[in-house]
C-alpha cells in the first residue's frame, strides 16, 4: 500500500537527546518539552551561497508546517541578521507530508526537521561571520503551540582548499529533481494539472498514486481529493479549486508526489519540485 | 477517497487510544456558497435554549467558531478584539453566535457551564454559545479551523466566510496590522454596500471533530 501510516496512539514521555549536529557549526539550543532548535551552518564560503539551517528535533507525535501549511497551522519564519543585513526565511524546505485531522489536511513535518536559510556570502570576506538570528515555529500534536528562539553561530569562513565535505550539499539539502514541462489549466471547480510521463525519469513501472503539494495556500483545497485520470503518455491531476478568489499565478509551482508500481510488484515513492505553466 | 500517499494521521482524542477513523462520507466537506442560502443550523446554547438560523429573518447573524485554547483564537481574545466586534455587532443588532464544534474531550470542548464561565473570565458578548459537539453546525458551514467566520443577512443569504482578518499568526501584535475582514464587512453591509472581501482563508487550529464513520 502507498506510504501512509498511522500515529502512535500512545506517546510515551522520551528524554530528548540531541542527534549530531547537521551541519559543522551548532548554536546553543533553545529547548522546550517538545522541541530542541539549534541554528547551524558550515563554513561559510565567499561568494557561494550557504545554507543556514534552523533544525527543529521535535518530540515523537509532534509536527510544524510546510510552507504552504495546508489548512492549519503556519509555515516557520526566520530572520538572520548577518553583517548588516536582514536576511528572511526559510527558503529551502524539506518534502511535507499531508496531516490528516479528521479530514482537515495541513502540510508539514515530523522528527527531525531542517529548514534553510539561504545566506548570499559576498566574494570578500574575513575569518569569520557571525550570524545572530530569531525563528517563530508552531508545533501541533493534538494541540498547538507556538514557539520562538533566538541564536547566533561563530561561522567560520573557508579559506584554501576546503575539504571535499563542505563542497557537498549535505543530504537533507539535497532537492528533489525538477519538472518543468508541466502544464496547468483552471476552471471554477477546478485545476487541472498534466505532467509528462517522460519529465518523471526512467524508471520502470507506472504511476499508480499522486498528490500535488502548491506552494501557495490559495489555489487547491488542501482538504479535498485529488483525483488522477487516466491518460496516455502523462499524468492528468486534477485538483479541487481553494474556496478563496482565484488569484492568477504565471506558473503554479510545488511539490509532486508519487508512488511506482515496479514491475517486481514493490511500490516505491517518488518526489518532484514543479512549476507548471499554463495551458495554452 | 483520501490518498494515504504522503499521509500522517493524527488522533485527535486527548488520552490517546485508537486512532481516531477518518473516513469521510463519500464527497469532501460540504461548501457553502456566499450569494446562496445559508446552510441551516438548530443548535443548543450553553443556556439550554434551542438556536435556529430560521428564527433570525430580518437580523445579520454572525457565525464565530472558537476553541479557548487554540493560541490564534487567544490572539483575539487577549487582545480584546473579538470581545469589542461582539459588542460592536450588539449595539447594530447583529446576532452573534459563538460555535464549539470540538468533540467530547478535545481541546476547545467545554461543558456548558464551563461555557458560561469562560463568556464572564474573559469578559466576552456573544448572543450566545451554541455547543456543537457532534460537529453538524461546524461541517455544515466547512468550518476547519478556529477562528472561522461566517455572515449571514436578513434573507439568510451567507455574505461572508473566512477568517477573522488577514495576518496568519498567533501575535497579539498583529492585531492593528491586520485587514479586519469581519469588522469591514459588518460595516459595510450594515451600509448597504457590497463586502469587498467575501470570501477569505481563515486561518487557526485545525476543529477538533468527531470523526465520521
Amino acid at each position: 500500500m502507498a506510504s501512509g501510516w498511522t500515529a502512535a496512539a500512545i506517546v510515551p514521555a522520551v528524554v530528548m537527546l540531541a542527534a549530531p549536529a547537521w551541519a559543522r557549526v551548532e548554536s546553543a539550543p533553545v529547548v522546550t518539552d517538545r522541541t530542541r532548535a539549534t541554528l547551524e551552518a558550515d563554513a561559510a564560503v565567499p561568494g557561494a551561497a550557504v545554507p543556514v539551517a534552523l533544525r527543529l528535533q521535535l518530540k515523537p507525535g509532534w509536527h510544524t508546517y510546510w510552507r504552504n501549511p495546508g489548512d492549519s497551522g503556519e509555515p516557520a519564519s526566520v530572520t538572520l541578521h548577518v553583517q548588516g543585513r536582514d536576511i528572511k526565511g526559510p527558503d529551502v524546505w524539506p518534502v511535507p507530508e499531508r496531516i490528516d485531522a479528521a479530514g482537515i489536511i495541513s502540510y508539514g513535518h515530523h522528527g527531525d526537521v531542517v529548514l534553510v536559510t539561504t545566506l548570499q556570502m559576498p566574494a570578500v570576506a574575513g575569518a569569520a561571520v557571525d550570524i545572530d538570528a530569531e525563528a517563530t515555529w508552531l508545533v501541533c500534536e493534538k494541540v498547538c503551540v507556538p514557539e520562538t528562539g533566538r541564536f547566533a553561530l561563530h561561522l567560520p569562513v573557508a579559506t584554501g582548499s576546503v575539504p571535499g565535505d563542505t563542497r557537498s550539499a549535505p543530504p537533507r539539502l539535497l532537492q528533489p529533481p525538477s519538472i518543468t514541462t508541466a502544464l496547468f489549466a483552471r476552471t471554477a471547480q477546478n485545476l487541472t494539472l498534466r505532467v509528462p510521463t517522460t519529465a518523471l525519469g526512467a524508471a520502470d513501472g507506472r504511476v499508480i498514486e499522486a498528490y500535488f503539494f502548491p506552494e501557495r495556500g490559495d489555489q487547491v483545497d488542501h482538504s479535498a481529493p485529488q483525483v488522477m485520470q487516466p491518460a496516455e503518455g502523462e499524468i492528468v491531476l486534477v485538483m479541487p479549486a481553494a474556496q478563496v478568489p482565484a488569484s492568477p499565478v504565471s506558473a503554479l509551482r510545488g511539490v509532486l508526489a508519487i508512488t511506482r508500481l515496479h514491475s517486481d510488484g514493490t511500490q516505491r515513492n517518488e518526489t518532484f519540485q514543479l512549476a507548471a505553466q499554463p495551458a495554452p | 477517497m483520501h490518498s494515504a500517499l504522503f499521509t500522517r494521521r493524527t488522533s485527535l482524542l486527548a488520552l490517546g487510544g485508537a486512532t481516531a477513523s477518518l473516513v469521510l462520507p463519500g464527497t469532501a466537506l460540504a461548501k457553502p456558497q456566499v450569494g446562496v442560502s445559508a446552510p441551516a443550523f438548530n443548535g443548543t446554547g450553553s443556556d439550554g435554549k434551542a438556536y435556529k438560523l430560521a428564527d433570525y429573518r430580518g437580523k445579520t447573524v454572525v457565525l464565530e467558531w472558537t476553541n479557548h485554547e487554540c493560541p490564534y483564537v487567544g490572539k483575539h481574545y487577549r487582545s480584546g478584539n473579538m470581545q469589542v466586534l461582539q459588542k460592536d455587532a450588539a449595539g447594530g443588532g447583529v446576532v452573534w453566535l459563538s460555535v464549539i464544534s470540538s468533540m467530547p474531550d478535545s481541546q476547545g470542548y467545554v461543558s456548558a457551564a464551563q461555557a458560561n464561565d469562560l463568556t464572564k473570565a474573559r469578559n466576552a458578548a456573544p448572543a450566545a454559545v451554541l455547543l456543537d459537539p457532534d460537529g453538524v453546525i461546524g461541517r455544515a458551514y466547512d468550518a476547519r479551523v478556529t477562528p472561522t467566520m461566517a455572515i449571514i443577512d436578513g434573507k439568510g443569504t451567507l455574505i461572508y466566510i473566512g477568517g477573522i482578518d488577514s495576518i496568519r499568526s498567533t501575535d497579539l501584535a498583529d492585531v492593528p496590522k491586520a485587514a479586519p475582514y469581519v469588522k469591514d464587512a459588518l460595516r459595510r453591509h450594515a451600509a448597504g454596500q457590497p463586502i469587498a472581501h467575501p470570501v477569505t482563508q481563515a486561518y487557526g487550529c485545525t476543529i477538533k471533530y468527531k470523526p465520521t464513520a
